[in-house]
């Protein structure tokens, strides 16, 4: 695969994958803001399906 | 041709080993969604009325409540206790000899705070089922104990290939379309496959993460196992040949609790096995310490102190593979972040039932629609 298709590919799955691990980690090691943080994070990669079935159902 | 070949290869390992755990990942996917509230539930079906008393009143004595258990059960042994940090009870265990079979052991749960005995529980065996203790044994051993465990964690380590092998698969197949495209028009099988690429690797790393930990859950009692012949014979050598403590000889445990706690400042001891009982010491105390912070009280370090003597003998370092397993369990159960982590935990749950359905119902209409798509990689290929 060329770097551009491998970016165009890749990008958004990468983010949704490092905003998940941070999730995942911040609301082990901090409390409090780092809790609030992590559920927000965590909510992105389920927000964006939503957002992608909406758009198709209903484009 | 190579890449070509790479990818059906691939897909192989995507197809069986993703046909193979399918039935049991979904029964773990069903059982697991109660089981995030497992302590809710538990709670909400068996309460338990503590009397009002001031936050900082004071712990009632030990001491006295293992006294209070032993004159329920004379002819009984203590085989363990346990000081919950959540809420104010002592829960105590008994066991008729202490190298019975655990099922026969019978809790009794005392207010911490006045000593009163509140609850006399039946044995473990002659317990009624309770849902989610069926659920946990559908989740985590299938009635069968180790081997159950062992099986559930081949099918595991099945789910962890399938989706690294599905992410590598992602890559080729989204050449051409732009990220979360779902063909609705086309056809029903069109549709379903763009859902299960979406589904999947937007919470590709929730299920690998949750899935690689559940293997490791799963080999906790051959690590612990692993870890009694190895560090803890060592440890327990130089004491072969004395016998183990009589209950007359017994030092006091409350004592042993305070030396204990002192000796790991920053750390809150809750919970002490009896000498003598399998999964401790035949010559100490041993008690579990846990830490303050979300990921340390999550790290147990056990302590042992004399039976005999009260002193102090040895605050024992975990090995990585144990401290490993202790750090997987959060990440598995998602209960470290608060009643919204275990929300969005059900909400990924979910989405992985939808992955694990499509992909069944994606092999069901299989042949015609891969030898298309591989023959369209084919010609890709070539130009």
């Amino acid at each position: 695969m060329k770097d551009q298709q491998l970016k165009k590919v890749w990008r958004i799955p990468a983010f949704l994958g490092a905003v998940t691990l941070f999730r995942l980690l911040s609301a082990l090691l901090g409390a409090g803001f780092w809790y609030f943080l992590s559920w927000f994070a965590l909510i992105i990669p389920l927000f964006v399906i939503v957002f992608k079935v909406w758009r198709a159902k209903f484009p | 041709m190579s890449q070509l070949k790479n990818i059906k290869r691939w897909f192989w390992w995507h197809r069986w080993t993703s046909l193979i755990c399918t039935l049991f990942l979904l029964l773990l996917c069903l059982t697991g969604l109660p089981l995030i509230f497992q302590d809710e539930i538990d709670g909400w079906l068996n309460p338990t009325r503590y009397v009002e008393l001031p936050k900082d009143a004071s712990a009632a004595d030990l001491d006295n409540m293992i006294r209070v258990a032993r004159q329920h059960y004379p002819a009984e042994a203590v085989s363990s206790f346990f000081v919950d940090d959540e809420e104010p009870q002592v829960v105590v265990s008994m066991i008729p000899k202490l190298d019975d079979d655990p099922k026969l052991s019978h809790d009794l749960q005392f207010d911490a705070r006045t000593g009163k005995l509140l609850k006399d529980e039946p044995p473990f065996n002659q317990q009624p089922q309770t849902f989610t203790g069926l659920m946990l044994s559908l989740h985590s051993d299938l009635f069968m104990d180790l081997p159950g465990e062992l099986f559930l964690g081949l099918m595991g380590l099945l789910f962890v290939i399938s989706i690294i092998s599905g992410v590598v698969l992602y890559g080729p197949f989204m050449k051409k379309l732009d990220f979360g495209t779902i063909r609705m028009q086309r056809s029903k099988r069109l549709k379903w496959l763009d859902l299960h690429n979406l589904l999947g690797i937007a919470t590709a790393i929730w299920l690998f993460v949750v899935g690689a930990t559940g293997v490791m859950n799963e080999l906790s009692t051959p690590l612990f196992g692993l870890w009694q012949i190895t560090d803890v014979k060592a440890m327990l050598d130089k004491y072969q040949g004395k016998p183990t403590p009589k209950t007359s000889e017994l030092t006091s445990v409350q004592a042993a609790f305070h030396t204990a706690q002192q000796a790991l400042p920053g750390m809150t001891v809750v919970s002490v096995v009896y000498p003598g009982y399998p999964f401790g010491s035949p010559y100490h105390y041993l008690l579990w310490a846990k830490g303050n912070t979300p990921l340390t009280s999550r790290l147990f370090s056990p302590v042992l102190v004399d039976a005999r003597t009260g002193h102090l003998a040895a605050v024992v370092k975990m090995p990585f593979y144990l401290r490993a397993l202790e750090v997987s369990r959060p990440l598995h159960f998602g209960d470290y972040g608060g009643t919204p982590l275990k929300i969005i935990w059900v909400l990924f749950d979910l989405v992985a039932i939808i992955v694990l359905i499509s992909g069944v119902y994606l092999w069901f209409v299989r042949r015609k629609f891969y030898a298309d798509y591989f023959l369209r990689l084919s010609t890709e290929e070539e130009i």
